[in-house]
């Protein structure tokens, strides 16, 4: 696959274009992770006529990067904000870490207060409509909103605090993807059992198509049921949980996709001692309302019944990088010694991209079911 | 496949240092800085929900007199009956309290203002209220009622009189009276006071045994 790199520089507060860094790029590696451009490093000469500070980062402002490799095979645009440049003495180039939306969302505050019951997506719309501060992100008209619709406190919240913890607590995932040509990401709210299935296109087969660079599982004791304790809810309530049990089918306890489609039972109890539960009870303050604390404990529940396997893997032929995409399943065929990932269906995590000097490539991804590729 | 390369630590790309690498060091738990950075999120969550939701009990306001009611240092405040007319007691549940009036003890002076409503000859009332209750007292054809001046503060007095006709010839029909025409006619000082300005009225009288 031939093509180029491209980089843009933008000011930091307008968004205005600056000017091309592609020429003087001598790293640069591209992470993205589940939530979109993670981080990112670059490197170029300490002689570059742009690291001028007024070029730089004009009056003290930093500036966003955009780095382009689609023609190279990167599936989509990475662009962040630099945040730390660093110059070691006697080196022949400066390092710039680049990282992504999480830096800026997580700081403006949402202009929203009490509890919420809207869909996710709707939630999140409203937030960034009505935020004072610029946050360079709107809502892809491609986002669902049919999914969960419990009370959530949103009062106080940074933005990306708000995304990741109605994510969390809902069981839900987002995306942002990075738009060419100017400072912008279109987000998209999506549920885990939405992934894009690509397993008919694409079979990583070890030492064919990629190379298996570690696995490591969690073999801790996996969760029967879980009890989540938060306030009082309401008048003359005494001490209320939420009790979640899972189903005691062994087979259930491997691969994600279990985990996500197990029939549980969801109980509300009054009194902790005598519940049945077999973990502890987990206390959940920031929870005010019973609806929110069942789907917390469990989406917990289904997070952590099924053993944590992953992978690692590496040198995947460039001619596959455009259908790594974020969440995507795709097939697998390994030869760990535990035979999990022999023929199975393996879930995309976080993607990171070599792009300059060489070209090299690493993903982590976790197992979706055995029955696969 | 891509032919291996070697990756400094400071790269992305590092099999055991890279983005790839931590993130499933995370997943499985063994990663520090995701612990850390999970328990810093928790702390966040909590001091903004104790903030924001859990705001502490602060006691009672009366507006009546702008005064607060202050918890003591167990986050507690008492509710107290001086003369026990009002009973306290546990409800159904434990963060129930019961309030009841204790019919048995009312006290005497603890209502100074509670009274009534007077209708008097005409028809006309004169309403006043206290505490909630009301005596209302109403005046036949032939005695009304007032409102007077109470001997003491906080007291209220009412001054009642008999509304007897003029003049004799004026007389009610004798057959109103249920046990024949009296006898004969009192005529009696009445009113609050009688230091001067009482109201002399005629008042009927019989004898035991008579006609």
């Amino acid at each position: 696959m031939s093509g180029q790199v491209i980089a843009r520089y933008y000011h930091g507060e307008s968004g205005q274009y600056l000017e091309d860094w592609t020429e003087e790029l001598s790293v640069a590696e591209v992470t993205f992770g589940e939530h979109g451009p993670l981080s990112a490093r670059v490197e170029v000469p300490a002689t570059a006529e742009f690291l001028h500070h007024s070029r730089c980062f004009p009056a003290g402002v930093g500036g966003f990067l955009e780095i382009d490799a689609r023609s190279l095979g990167v599936p989509e645009v990475w662009a962040g904000r630099v945040k730390i440049p660093q110059f070691g003495g006697e080196a022949a180039g400066e390092t710039f870490e680049v990282v992504g939306p999480e830096e800026w969302l997580g700081v403006i505050g949402v202009p929203l207060q009490g509890p919420y019951t809207a869909p996710s997506a709707d939630i999140v719309r409203d937030a960034l409509a009505g935020s004072a501060a610029q946050t360079w992100v709107e809502m892809s008209a491609d986002s669902p909103t049919t999914y969960v619709q419990i009370p959530y406190e949103a009062g106080g919240e940074t933005h990306w605090k708000l995304m990741t913890g109605l994510a969390k607590q809902r069981g839900e995932e987002f995306y942002l993807s990075a738009m060419a040509g100017r400072v912008g990401y279109q987000l998209r709210w999506s549920h885990p059992l939405q992934a894009p299935d690509y397993s008919d296109r694409l079979t990583l087969v070890q030492d064919e198509n990629c190379r298996l660079e570690s696995s490591a599982m969690n073999l801790g004791l996996p969760l029967q049921d879980a009890v989540g304790v938060a306030l009082s809810f309401g008048a003359g309530s005494e001490v209320v949980g939420s009790l979640v049990k899972a189903p005691p089918a062994a087979r259930a306890r491997i691969g994600r996709l279990h985990g996500l489609t197990a029939a549980l039972s969801t109980l509300t109890v009054r009194r902790l001692s005598g519940a049945g539960a077999t973990s502890e009870a987990v206390p959940a303050p920031e929870v005010t309302s019973q609806a929110a604390l069942d789907a917390m404990v469990e989406s917990m529940v289904r997070r952590d019944m099924v053993m944590t396997a992953t992978v690692q893997l590496a040198d995947i032929d460039v001619e596959l990088w455009p259908l790594l995409r974020a969440g995507a399943l795709v097939g697998a065929r390994l030869r760990d010694p535990h035979r999990l990932f022999a023929n199975c269906l393996i879930r995309i995590l976080t993607r990171t991209f070599g792009i300059l000097p060489g070209l090299g490539n690493s993903i982590s991804a976790e197992l979706w079911t055995m029955e696969g590729a | 496949m891509l032919a291996p390369q070697r990756y400094s630590q400071a790269s992305l790309l590092h099999p055991v240092y890279g983005a790839s690498a931590r993130d499933i060091r995370a997943r499985i738990g063994v990663s520090r800085d995701a612990k850390i950075q999970e328990m810093a999120e928790v702390l966040d969550r909590t001091r903004r929900t104790m903030v924001l939701h859990q705001r502490g009990f602060r006691g009672h306001y009366l507006p009546a007199t702008k005064e607060r009611i202050t918890p003591d240092v167990h986050f507690v405040t008492r509710i107290v009956s001086q003369d026990e007319s009002i009973e306290l007691g546990k409800g159904a549940s434990p963060h129930e309290l019961n309030l009841q009036v204790n019919p048995e003890i009312i006290p005497e002076a603890g209502c100074a203002d509670a009274i009534m409503g007077i209708v008097d000859c005409d028809g006309s009332t004169a309403d006043v209220t206290g505490c909630g209750n009301r005596l209302q007292l109403k005046a036949g054809t032939y005695v009304s009622a007032q409102l007077a001046v109470a001997d003491a503060p906080g007291d209220v007095a009412a001054q009642w009189s008999f509304c007897v006709p003029a003049a004799p010839s004026a007389e009610p029909n004798p057959s109103f009276w249920a046990h024949g025409p009296p006898e004969g006619w009192l005529k009696l000082p009445l009113g609050a006071s009688c230091a001067g300005g009482c109201v002399e009225v005629a008042v009927p009288y019989w004898t035991l045994g008579g006609a």
